[in-house]
């Protein structure tokens, strides 16, 4: 299932959205705020007519780095965190 | 060389159409969401599944399924209950209008990328004149093919494309085998591809038409080709020479892209009881009026001819028109109007099943209003109201203001048209008090 989450981000002058910090919910229900180290992949979907951007990004988890991919629903605003 | 040609002179006198069908469309649209939206694993497509209205309400019918659906036996615009038992296990999902309206809008974009002209069908539908495209998108295959790939890389969902050089033949063959097919009918493929099927499946040939030809003996299309068309006109005058036409593969009609005016606005709806009283009925139909004098004034126009329809528990209709000496859009008219034509029409007290409310004779609101001397006044403060009540309305929503004959009552304020509730994915039912 695919759960929305809070999200920072930034928008440059062209329109682009990049994600920069995420807070995510951990087995035990607490919440931890993640930098985005780098974002590997950009991708526009537009799947059953719902546009979204998805982004292949690299957080860093107890000193390890984990890659997640998070989207962006244009129509909606929100972000979702994609298992 | 040849290019330079095709630039220059076009294809040919030959033109190119297509029709495009999307699969199982409300089904496919509430898959594609599921799976790429919500993050779900099971895609409703590999499944037995089907997309219902309310169960509770009487609009418990089937309104698309998938294909292991269909294999159960499973038939669209049966009954829920009916579906149920020739599968036990179908999964029933409710539909979501916001999303199919979503999903055929990218579908005519990634359409309009391809062909000069697009004719939207149906919400799932549309015809394409590709004539002329070749020295674009290839051949008229290769281009169904490019077309049809890229609608399931980059929306999820397949279609069905027939090609063909009219409409009538292009929309018969992308009904053929399913899903996410192109088929072809040229004009020499008839006799192979069109002429076995049976004579129910021709495009315009409903089940009262089958039946009768099946009388004469007509029982598929190429029997239906090859009867003599004076025979056919004295069975079935216009209807029967259109029928034979098309039996033949003939079809002159143009892929048009302007949408015509409409003719007329109307609204009905099923109520969720027998209607058997008066003051309820008038209700249901202020409702309807509502909706409807929305409408006519979001268009700019004005209606003369108000009809009411009634429909009873046996599924008998009836029908009873007024005409207005003037043109109006006002609520208040059309009610008038409406409700003196519904007690002139029904009998006091055969439960009603069905009301339906109907205007015809359109014209443009810029027309002037002839002012009848005892109601000049009311007219300017009701036309002020009705401005005053949408602009609120457009803003906070469609029951933010409502008459107060409605509180508490059973029956919604506004009426027609899709119910609202079908609008939100949760189904959630709102009363207001």
């Amino acid at each position: 299932m695919n759960v929305t989450i809070d999200a920072n981000a930034t928008f440059n002058p062209l329109g682009e959205i990049k994600p920069r910090y995420v807070r995510l919910e951990d087995e035990n229900h607490e919440l931890h705020t993640y930098k985005i180290e780098n974002i590997e992949q950009v991708k526009e979907e537009k799947y059953a007519g719902i546009s979204s951007f998805l982004y292949v990004c690299q957080i860093s988890v107890e000193g390890v780095m984990r890659q997640i991919r998070i989207r962006y629903y244009i129509a909606s605003h929100k972000w979702t965190l994609v298992d | 060389m040849n290019t330079n040609k095709c630039l220059v002179f076009g294809d040919g006198m030959d033109k190119v159409i297509f029709h495009v069908d999307v699969n199982s469309a409300f089904l496919s649209w509430e898959a594609v969401y599921r799976l790429r939206c919500l993050g779900e694993t099971q895609d409703l497509r590999e499944i037995p599944s089907a997309v219902c209205g309310d169960i509770q309400k009487r609009h418990g019918i089937i309104l698309a399924k998938s294909l292991p659906a269909g294999k159960c036996g499973v038939k669209t615009a049966e009954t829920i209950s009916e579906a149920l038992k020739k599968c036990p296990g179908l999964v029933l999902v409710a539909p979501q209008y916001s999303l199919y309206e979503t999903s055929s809008k990218a579908l005519l974009e990634i359409l309009k990328e391809f062909a000069p002209v697009v004719e939207q069908y149906s919400i799932d539908e549309a015809y394409l004149d590709m004539s002329g495209t070749s020295c674009l998108w290839g051949s008229p295959v290769v281009a169904a093919n490019l077309i049809k790939d890229k609608i399931y890389r980059e929306l999820g969902f397949t279609v069905n494309i027939g090609v063909s050089n009219n409409k009538l033949l292009a929309k018969m063959a992308s009904d053929f085998k399913k899903p996410n097919l192109v088929h072809t009918l040229f004009p020499d493929e008839i006799e192979k591809k069109m002429w076995p099927l049976p004579v129910g499946e021709l495009f315009f040939c409903g089940r009262a038409t089958e039946k009768k030809l099946k009388s004469f003996g007509i029982t598929t299309i190429g029997e239906l080709a090859n009867t003599d068309v004076a025979l056919l006109r004295s069975m079935l005058k216009k209807h029967g020479e259109i029928l034979w036409a098309f039996a033949n593969g003939a079809d002159v009609s143009v892929v048009s892209s302007d949408v015509p005016d409409n003719k007329g606005y109307g609204n009905s709806m099923t109520v969720p009881f027998d209607v058997t009283d008066t003051s309820t009925a008038h209700l249901v139909l202020l409702s309807l009026c509502e909706t409807i004098g929305m409408r006519l004034r979001k268009d700019g126009v004005k209606v003369s001819v108000i009809a009411v329809s009634v429909k009873n528990f046996a599924l008998q209709t009836a029908r009873h028109q007024k005409t207005l000496f003037t043109a109006t859009n006002q609520t208040n008219e059309l009610f008038r109007c409406a409700a003196l034509a519904f007690d002139e029409l029904w009998d006091g007290y055969t439960p009603i099943r069905q009301l339906g409310v109907h205007t015809g004779r359109v014209i443009s609101s810029s027309c002037d209003r002839q002012l009848n001397l005892f109601t000049m006044d009311d007219y300017d403060k009701y036309e002020k109201l009705d401005t005053a009540i949408d602009k609120i309305r457009e803003r906070y929503g469609e029951e933010s203001v409502f008459r107060a004959s409605y509180l508490n009552g059973p029956i919604r304020p506004l009426n027609g048209g899709i119910s609202k509730e079908k609008f939100r994915a949760d189904g959630e039912e709102v009363y207001y008090e």
